[in-house]
């Protein structure tokens, strides 16, 4: 036998061994199995600090060099320690960075490293949920802090924010497809959760950051409630499938997380509903038994004032009727919301959630638009307006120009400071609004 | 060295990450399973080996502080594993040493092996192969494993020392000796 050939026969065996089909659903199980395992075999005792950096070091050094640093040891450990953190009571320093600290990037390195090796759609996901809770902890965090250039860090990291939003929508729609229902449930569970969890603390941020950062975040929350709202959206699927069991996702569980985005919802709309009144431009109305409905204030100054207004703006007047509309049909949708919750029909609540929520959307939208537009009558009227503006226009905030009374600008009128939480559409065609920034964060997502 | 395996083992070994264990489970659990599917009789044997495997590792992993190179050891754990199931059914059938745990390995392999895609048949492609592995038994232990580690099993160095137990430069020696030897043998025939 030629010399060659018996390495050709050794070789086909090595190929036999590799067209060997391995069963995916058994790795699965298996994989179940050893988590579990390794939860019951984890040690009690800690890891030292000193045993955890010098595993580090024996890790990447071979023992030959590690020879030579044992005199400067205690200046390695002492890196190596800020490195990899201190002990394992407190949080590793890399794990507690925010944005604009020097230990963020790694933070964010090993953030994307996780995210590459996990392989199912599934736990992808839920891995870049949990790490827009880290983002909101990291807003929270920075909006606490005295940090220098504060207020452009946490808008950069409301950008990614949303960004990331984004991404979990796509990625949520493409589980729904794929996964089981029982880590559908799970994940659109945990999706739920954290973007609570974020709606509530942008709405506490709102409040102590500079007004160009608010737009951002208002940008935020209207993203925030879109995916929980998708998130409810997807439960209701899973519990409405016909093979699902009982237990993966329960009506309870449904029915309090709808109830949950209703009342926010219901506080966005009053909120709005106030601020529209205060303008003078509408009131409220009992001539339905139900509610009272927003109608237009015919008699507002404002309105009479706004005969100066050029045609390709909108004139207040008309900007208020949309508002009311939208007021109007946001509550209408919500009221139905609630009636199809004691009626338990999920299917109904699954879509009439979706309208609701839209409906805020646009609420949101056309209050902008309004503002937009009262801003630019003013302008045109300005002194007359700003007398009579002093009464009527509490909650619109600007960037001041003039003396005693609020002055308005022409340009950016953002949003009034006070603490709603209006989702705001984040396509909001109004480009008097948004702040038109083009900075290009750093903090990049897959 | 495997930037992210020794990632992952940092994070095992001093963090008790139970994550990253279960990373590395991922990232070789097919390559164990076929490493062992060859050499042992069934399916079954083959998953029960693998899980094992992995079980020790990572007692192994929390236990000894002399850990670097987490795929070699893995391999080298799944084949001890394996060889214990020979011992054990030697012990349990009372069949005597003669059937050693190369000729059950080889009888296994034999029957696993696939058709040739030349078109030889698979009854020339197992007489061949016999062929080939009763040579090979003829060769000294460590040669033995060297070529079956390196041609079969596809192993890379490194992981054949620590395997082993050697050092890698020994590892290639031995290799290029193995080789000579063999084909010594072969072209005598």
């Amino acid at each position: 036998m030629p010399s060659l050939s018996w390495k050709r026969t050794l070789k086909r065996m090595h190929q036999t061994s590799q067209h060997v089909k391995v069963d995916e659903a058994w790795v699965g199980l298996q994989r179940q199995k050893l988590v579990v395992h390794l939860a019951k075999t984890m040690p009690v005792d800690p890891v030292s600090a000193k045993s955890s950096a010098r595993s580090y070091l024996s890790q990447f050094i071979p023992a030959r060099f590690a020879v030579f640093l044992r005199r400067p040891a205690l200046a390695m450990l002492s890196i190596f320690g800020v490195v990899t953190g201190g002990s394992v009571a407190s949080v590793s320093a890399a794990e507690r960075a925010v944005p604009g600290d020097l230990l963020y990037p790694l933070k964010i390195v090993k953030e994307q490293t996780s995210l590459v090796f996990t392989k199912s759609k599934t736990d992808k996901l839920k891995l870049k949920t949990e790490f827009v809770g880290r983002r909101i902890e990291e807003v929270k965090a920075l909006a606490l802090s005295d940090a220098p250039q504060k207020g452009e860090r946490i808008k950069e990291t409301v950008e990614v924010l949303k960004r990331d939003f984004d991404t979990v929508k796509t990625q949520l729609s493409e589980v729904k497809k794929e996964a089981q229902p029982r880590d559908i449930a799970a994940t659109a569970k945990l999706i739920d959760q954290k973007t609570k969890e974020v709606v509530k603390t942008l709405k506490d941020v709102k409040a102590v950051v500079p007004v160009e950062v608010q737009t951002k975040v208002v940008e935020a929350q209207a993203a925030a409630v879109e995916i929980s709202v998708k998130a409810v959206q997807a439960l209701i699927d899973v519990k409405t499938a016909s093979d699902v069991h009982d237990d993966v996702v329960t009506n309870e569980e449904i029915v309090e997380s709808v109830q949950d985005k209703v009342s926010g919802l219901e506080q966005n709309l009053s909120d709005a509903t106030q601020k529209l009144v205060a303008t003078g431009l509408a009131s409220t109305s009992t001539t339905s038994s139900t509610a009272p409905l927003l109608i237009v204030n015919a008699s507002s100054s404002l309105i009479t004032a706004s005969s100066t207004v050029t045609s390709t703006q909108v004139s207040p007047s008309v900007a208020a009727s949309t508002s009311v509309d939208t007021i109007n049909s946001a509550k209408l949708a919500l009221d139905q919301t609630k009636q199809l919750i004691s009626e338990q029909d999920l299917e109904g609540l699954k879509d009439k959630l979706g309208q609701a929520a839209q409906a805020a959307v646009q609420v949101e939208n056309s209050l902008v638009a309004l503002e937009s537009a009262v801003a630019a009558n003013a302008s045109s009227t300005a002194a007359a307006l700003m007398l009579t503006a002093s009464s009527t226009l509490p909650a619109l905030q600007a960037s001041g120009t003039t003396s005693t009374v609020p002055g308005m600008t022409t340009g950016t009128v953002p949003l009034s400071v006070s603490s709603s939480t209006l989702p705001v559409s984040s396509v909001s065609g109004s480009s008097s609004a948004a702040s038109t920034t083009t900075s290009t964060s750093t903090f990049k997502t897959p | 060295m495997n930037l992210l395996d020794q990632y992952l083992l940092f994070r095992v070994r001093s963090r008790r990450d139970a994550e990253a264990y279960a990373k590395i489970y991922d990232r070789y659990v097919a390559s164990i399973y076929r490493f062992v599917f060859l050499k042992l009789p069934s399916k079954e044997q083959a998953e029960d080996v693998t899980s094992e495997t992995f079980l020790r590792t990572w007692q192994y992993l929390l236990d000894q502080s002399d850990v670097w190179h987490v795929r070699a050891l893995l391999y080298q754990v799944a084949r001890n594993l394996v060889a214990d199931f020979y011992r054990k059914i030697s012990k349990e059938r009372e069949i005597p040493l003669s059937v050693t745990l190369f000729d059950a390995t080889t009888s296994s392999l034999i029957d696993r092996l696939s058709d040739d895609r030349r078109g030889q048949t698979q009854t020339e492609a197992r007489a061949e192969f016999a062929l080939v592995m009763r040579s090979i038994s003829r060769l000294k232990e460590d040669y033995q494993d060297v070529l079956l580690l390196r041609y079969i099993d596809g192993l890379p160095f490194e992981d054949i020392a620590r395997i082993l137990n050697k050092n890698v430069g020994n590892v290639r020696v031995l290799f290029h000796r193995a080789s000579k030897a063999l084909d010594h043998l072969l072209e005598k025939k």
